[in-house]
């Protein structure tokens, strides 16, 4: 329950933030997330909150649990919460803008602590999604500009369409071990590896990881989402929603690692993303461009980690996520305050700002060495382990060699990154005049930067009380085996500590000469995968659905009838010949008494008489005719209710139909050509023996228990009504009911939509009016199905 | 649109009775023919007469009934016939009855299936209506 009240706290925030006055808006955003902050510092390493079944047929409940691994994570995630909720509360000058990126963000966060602690798979999927939109609609936040709406909608599809792949996963990962339960599923690691159906679990559910954390060649959603306002990039494309692949992929290695395949794939897609994105970064001048591709570079390292399974990786990888965290973190911040300070982000205009910004420098300073992994701060612990897991033994022989060289290349490449975001805005010289003259920032601006580096600073120096237990149950619950493996600050001098001098002193030589390397690598081709994702939305996708659209919705309404009535014949006879169905099983034929004898003749000559109507006014009073014939038809046949719906819908089809003469010609057009009214006979004629066939079908082959005696036998007992129809539209199925009348309203607010907004200039007998004509005689026959 | 006075006396004077007619319908619907589906299509008639004798710019000024609001009450009346049975019951739409006995009128009955029926006799009521009105007005624009 405690825990069920964590996850879902900054949800009822979010909601309360409607009802609150402007001033409260501030303290509750920041507290809500702190409070949680210090329940989660103090609370037991584990929390089991009580399992509530949602969708029970589907497996699917509201079961959480808090290990190790997600306790690492949800104090990233409330604790980088807080901080950015202070910091926004600064940053937006419109008051409107605060509330509306507190809301997304509370939301947010519920929906990240959702994935860190769920225990149902799809629960995890669930929440996923909800991340996705709240992203979206962050990266949108300024939906007036285009490049906003752009990058949210690039990572939008990016990620939903991961989501939706890791979702067929983990069906599949459902259908091997029977049960989405994660603490069964983490058990049955045997089962999933010897199935055959591994591979494509493993593809599938790392598409779902790869996209959300952007890794190469997915990774360009991420640096256009930085359209995002600062804080949000801040949180969620740094800290937290990002690292959600990484987090899947840990959840899940215990049962899928341990495969040649696994290793493969996730190891060199993730190295390929390391030094891909740290040259990528090198090649950026905006400030947020530069952090974005080194976040990119740094979860390939922390997916890399995952391809092994050895304990030093795992180390490598928890303190990998927190240090990241804290110092891109940190850094994020920092670049809004730039941002805020001096009105650009460029690296080339900015420079000597360490004076006039002295606090925000403080922060950036401490993050930018955490970053290069100078000790004794956590980033040099991170970049430690990474080492030390890239010169673990039993790699396969290419691996070997290939994994050292990769992390200290890569490390030198950040390296280089941090010291020139450091050099270059606050000690470098300044070339020009920045828009706004540079000061510094008030205090909600700089603590978080500051808090962030505290911490960098403090938690190498606390490994024993904090530090180690941390990483040792995050490492437990990631491996399920007890963990062996402890940190330490400085050791002797070995092989890790070499290389990382090696990567320092590299980066250093790099940052040195990095004018020319960087416009170098500027005029080099980028291999850009964004390439084929716009040429698929701007030329692929359009092009199709334009000659689509236009072959079948050219607007003519005789058109659309005959590609109806055409494919409805075809399915009944595909079925019917297909399934080889008895159509002369033993129906009972009653004798026809004359009067409906008088009907039949009489709807035969009305459906004649409607093809040879001259007028359209004639034609639809024929037809009119014909429907009360049909009531009473069905009135006759015992079926009041029908007939009665019939007749009411009728009238009102008739009145709809001599109102649309309005936007119609008196006569039909007399240009049909005779091949076109022999083409019409055919699909005509073809239509009504497809009906029968069908109904002869449906007659001749009587399903055993019917369902129709339920609802009679039940009408009474359960529904409590003597009108069976009624009782099944209201009662036994309301549902479908409540959905239909939800589509009368989408329709109704249609038609009002395509008859008002109409441009004043148009004429009649465009297409809008004979669209509107299309959708009202078929709403209301809707309903009564 | 012509204007025909005997039309508009008789429109009139079906008005109340259609109206009367149609809640009859949604009342004993669930144990004879009727229901809130054909009760508002009832209802709906009674306007579309007023629409054709009157105009409907007359009956709109004269109604005052949003219909594109309207609509949305009737769903919510469908959709808290469902959250009651959610609270009280197990399951969504899951049917809760009330039948106080009520000294000299005899028995009544209550249930959220009554509710949700009057929700989907506003919604064909209003759905109907507004499409041919706006139909209607449509027409008196072009003329």
């Amino acid at each position: 329950m405690q825990l069920l009240l964590l996850i879902f706290a900054p949800l009822l925030a979010a909601i309360l933030l409607a009802f609150i006055p402007r001033k409260w808006v501030a303290r509750l955003t920041i507290v809500v997330p702190a409070a949680l902050f210090l329940v989660l510092v103090v609370a037991s390493h584990e929390l089991t909150a009580v399992d509530v079944p949602w969708v029970p047929s589907l497996g699917v409940s509201l079961s959480f649990l808090l290990d190790g691994l997600g306790r690492l994570f949800a104090l990233i995630i409330t604790g980088i919460g807080a901080l950015v909720l202070l910091y926004a509360s600064a940053y937006f000058d419109d008051e409107a803008d605060y509330v509306r990126f507190s809301g997304y963000t509370l939301i947010f966060m519920t929906a990240m602590l959702g994935i860190v602690s769920s225990n149902n798979l799809l629960m995890i999927f669930v929440f996923w999604e909800i991340t996705s939109i709240t992203s979206y609609l962050l990266i949108g936040f300024k939906h007036e500009k285009e490049a906003a709406r752009e990058g949210a909608r690039q990572a939008l599809l990016v990620t939903a369409t991961g989501g939706l792949a890791m979702l067929a996963g983990f069906l599949l990962i459902g259908s091997t071990v029977g049960t989405f339960d994660l603490r069964l599923i983490l058990t049955s690691g045997d089962i999933l590896r010897e199935s055959p159906l591994y591979a494509a679990i493993v593809l599938l559910v790392l598409a779902g990881a790869f996209t959300k954390s952007a890794q190469w060649p997915f990774h360009f959603w991420l640096p256009g989402a930085m359209e995002a306002p600062t804080p949000a990039s801040t949180y969620l494309h740094s800290a937290t929603m990002v690292k959600a692949g990484v987090f899947l992929i840990a959840r899940l290695s215990p049962v899928l690692n341990d495969t040649g395949l696994w290793l493969s794939i996730v190891t060199g897609i993730g190295l390929i993303t390391f030094i891909y994105a740290a040259v990528m970064a090198l090649r950026q001048s905006d400030l947020k461009g530069i952090l974005a591709y080194s976040t990119v570079s740094w979860l390939g390292v922390l997916v890399a980690l995952q391809g092994v399974n050895d304990e030093y990786a795992t180390v490598a990888l928890t303190v990998g996520i927190l240090g990241h965290a804290l110092y891109k973190g940190a850094l994020f911040l920092v670049v809004g305050n730039i941002d805020h300070a001096t009105g650009t982000r460029h690296i080339d205009s900015l420079g000597r700002l360490a004076r006039v910004m002295p606090f925000t420098f403080a922060g950036a300073l401490i993050a930018g060495l955490s970053m290069a992994g100078i000790p004794p701060l956590l980033g040099f612990l991170s970049k430690e382990t990474l080492k030390a897991a890239a010169l673990i033994e039993g790699l396969p022989s290419g691996l070997s060699i290939i994994f050292p060289i990769m992390a200290v290349i890569g490390s030198a490449l950040t390296v280089a990154v941090a010291f020139r975001i450091l050099w270059d805005t606050f000690l470098g010289k300044r070339e020009s005049d920045t828009p706004h003259p540079p000061h510094e920032v008030g205090f909600p601006l700089w603590i978080g930067p500051l808090t962030l580096g505290a911490f960098s600073v403090a938690l190498p120096l606390l490994i024993v009380p904090i530090l180690d237990p941390l990483i040792d149950s995050a490492v437990e619950a990631t491996r399920q085996q007890p963990a062996s493996v402890h940190l330490y600050l400085f050791t002797e001098v070995n092989a890790p500590l070499l290389m990382s001098a090696a990567a320092i002193a590299l980066g250093y030589v790099i940052f040195l000469f990095r004018r020319p390397l960087i416009a170098r690598l500027q005029a080099a081709p980028d291999f850009n995968p964004a390439a084929a994702y716009e040429f698929v939305m701007k030329r692929g996708l359009p092009v199709v659905a334009e000659s689509v659209t236009a072959k079948l919705q050219n607007g003519k309404l005789r058109y659309y009838m005959r590609i109806i009535f055409v494919c409805f014949i075809a399915m009944t006879l595909f079925f019917i010949v297909w399934g080889n169905i008895n159509l002369t099983g033993e129906i009972i034929l009653h004798a026809l008494d004359w009067q409906t004898t008088i009907l039949c003749i009489l709807l035969a000559i009305g459906a004649i008489a409607v093809i040879f109507a001259p007028t359209r006014l004639s034609a639809i009073v024929v037809l009119g005719i014909e429907g009360a014939l049909l009531s009473l038809l069905f009135a006759m046949f015992g079926a009041p209710d029908l007939a009665f719906t019939q007749l009411m819908i009728e009238v009102i089809s008739l009145v709809l139909f001599v109102l649309a003469f309005h936007f119609l010609p008196d006569t039909f057009v007399s240009s049909r050509k005779r091949r076109s009214g022999f083409f019409d006979m055919m699909i005509a004629s073809g239509a009504g023996l497809a009906l029968t066939g069908l109904i002869l079908a449906v007659r001749s082959n009587p399903v055993s228990d019917s369902i129709s005696s339920w609802y009679m036998d039940n009408a009474i007992s359960a529904g409590q009504g003597h009108n069976v129809v009624n009782v099944i539209l209201v009662d036994f199925r309301g549902l479908d009911t409540q959905g239909e009348i939800t589509v009368l309203i989408i329709a109704a607010i249609g038609v009002t939509a395509l008859l008002r907004l109409r441009p004043a200039g148009a004429q009649r007998g465009q297409y809008i009016p004979s669209a509107t004509d299309d959708d009202d005689s078929e709403t209301p026959t809707e309903g009564t199905t | 649109m012509t204007k025909s006075i005997f039309f508009q006396f008789l429109a009139r004077g079906m008005m109340p009775i259609l109206l009367l007619f149609s809640l009859n319908l949604l009342l004993r619907g669930h144990n004879q023919p009727g229901g809130g589906f054909v009760g508002g299509l009832v209802a709906s008639i009674s306007i579309i007469l007023m629409t054709l004798a009157y105009g409907a710019d007359k009956v709109r000024e004269r109604l005052r009934i949003d219909f594109l609001r309207a609509m949305f009450v009737g769903l919510i009346f469908a959709v808290s016939a469902g959250i009651i049975g959610l609270v009280l019951g197990v399951v969504y739409l899951d049917a809760q009855w009330w039948k106080p006995v009520i000294e000299g009128i005899g028995k009544l009955e209550l249930g959220t299936p009554v509710l949700f029926d009057i929700g989907v006799y506003i919604v064909v009521f209003s759905v109907t209506s507004s499409i041919v009105m706006a139909m209607a007005e449509e027409g008196e624009r072009q003329e």
